[in-house]
């Protein structure tokens, strides 16, 4: 019957087909169990030191493989590990540049809640611009009359006073800072209580000069310097009393003498400024 | 002793097979399936198993590529006779083809790999499926599966190669080998080394 060569390949084909499919159903769910076990066994005991010692032989072979496909890797790791870096060192400058943020509108919050300047509808702005001299005189701020800001009105920052308005436009405005040459505000020191004007300093770009009403005050280096408030007279101000704007710096006696003079460092960093709050409503004048 | 077709009986060097099976499994078990290159692994017995069809016909090609299967099946500890079907497959196939067809050239090889490599993974895919194995069908499968062809058909050539050396026995020519009906596609001067069709 077999003789025939294409009775004889089916037959072969159909018998090895079925006995696949034996194999299949008689050790399905139990590859490593079962009644083929012991045969399975045999095989290995019998391949498996030619396997460990091919697998031994062709480590290298492997290894080089490796080596090309590590490299590849590496490659392309390097790639996808750069961007990453660069979007990490993104975060932590926007994220360090958040903390500064931060840091500086919760002193401004502070200053607000302590000093009660919400009677003065303060007006939060951004500076977007600065002076081009080295004396930092104005800055710019992105709100203007359009946000109730009006010239002469008191700016101020987290740490204190920082200047008035000195021209508006709808969107922005001019912020002419106390160590300008026509700036002057009408300040109070805390402890004496001598009152004055504190002016922008003589060829000391930064630093803020304060005339002394009387020429015989027991002012001290250190001296903290707060705005007096003054509502009417000579040294009428628009700024709410109270207001942080510097502390004495030095004093000179003979100048105190003559002229009624010491220096003032500004409390405000005026050279740094981000953030500033204007205080659109004066409320003595209502 | 095998028959390759009608009135044709080819000695079959079993000793030679043997060597060729067991340096596919060894080359398979222990280096190809060890390095993924571009995340894709070729399949060496496939296309040993390929080779054994194409030289020596269907009914070799079958019995070589079930026994291959079945030894790796149990050296990789599965279900058995998932491998031993999927080369039958492929060992049938490919005999049958040079059979038939009796294809020419060395190009022939690539197509022919990459089709023997997609009939075990798709074959084999669709075993899982069956016996309920739960294949899961997505990009990343389908991109090994398109990487393992490919593989297959980069190095149908050189498989091919290694198994001529190991397997062909250089003998003569046949003068009285029938030359009629499907057995004439010897004639062309296909794959097969046991063409016997050139005459000077």
């Amino acid at each position: 019957m077999l003789n025939d060569p294409f009775r004889r390949r089916r037959v072969v084909l159909a018998l090895l087909v079925g006995v696949s499919l034996v194999l299949l159903t008689a050790s399905f769910g139990s590859a490593d169990s079962g009644p083929l076990r012991p045969v399975r066994n045999v095989v290995m005991t019998v391949l498996g030191p030619i396997e460990e010692g091919a697998s031994a032989v062709l480590k290298p072979v492997r290894d080089l493989f490796g080596w090309f496909g590590s490299t590849l890797d590496a490659k392309g790791d390097a790639k996808r590990f750069k961007k990453e870096r660069d979007e990490l060192r993104r975060q932590i400058v926007d994220g360090k540049a958040a903390l500064a943020e931060n840091d500086r509108l919760r002193r401004l919050v502070g200053l607000s809640r302590r000093l009660g300047l919400s009677d003065y509808r303060p007006v939060s702005a951004t500076v977007i611009g600065r002076s081009p001299t080295v004396w930092f005189a104005t800055v710019q701020i992105d709100h203007g009359s359009d946000d109730g800001v009006r010239v002469n009105q008191p700016v101020i920052d987290g740490d204190g006073v920082v200047g008035t308005i000195s021209a508006v436009t709808p969107g922005t405005a001019v912020v002419t800072l106390i160590t300008d040459r026509e700036s002057g505000v009408s300040v109070r020191v805390i402890g004496p209580g001598d009152e004055g004007t504190v002016v922008a300093a003589d060829g000391t770009p930064g630093m803020l000069s304060m005339e002394l009403l009387s020429r015989r005050s027991g002012v001290r280096v250190g001296d903290p310097i707060v705005t007096a408030g003054t509502r009417s007279g000579p040294l009428a101000t628009l700024f709410p009393p109270n207001l942080p704007v510097g502390f004495v710096s030095r004093i000179d006696p003979d100048r105190l003498q003559t002229d009624g003079v010491v220096e003032v460092r500004p409390q405000a960093d005026l050279n740094h400024l981000d953030e500033v709050v204007v205080l659109t409503r004066s409320t003595w004048r209502q | 002793m095998a028959t390759v077709s009608s009135g044709n009986r080819i000695e079959v060097p079993r000793g030679r097979l043997v060597l060729a099976g067991a340096v596919g499994l060894i080359l398979q078990v222990s280096l190809v399936s060890q390095v993924s290159p571009f995340s894709g692994s070729a399949d060496i017995v496939a296309l040993v198993v390929m080779s054994v069809g194409l030289l020596f016909g269907s009914l070799p090609g079958a019995v070589f590529g079930f026994s291959v299967g079945v030894i790796l099946d149990l050296l990789l500890i599965q279900t058995l006779g998932q491998y031993a079907l999927m080369y039958l497959a492929v060992g049938y196939g490919a005999g049958r083809l040079m059979e038939l067809r009796a294809p020419s050239g060395r190009l022939v090889l690539l197509p022919l790999g990459a089709a023997a490599t997609a009939t075990v993974t798709l074959g084999f895919g669709l075993l899982q499926v069956l016996l309920g194995g739960g294949a899961n069908l997505n990009v990343v499968v389908l991109r090994q599966t398109a990487l393992a062809v490919l593989w297959g058909a980069l190095l149908a050539v050189p498989v091919d190669a290694m198994v001529r050396k190991i397997v062909v026995v250089r003998r003569k020519a046949r003068p009285d080998t029938s030359r009629s009906g499907r057995s004439h596609a010897y004639a062309t001067g296909g794959l097969s080394p046991l063409t016997p069709g050139r005459k000077k």
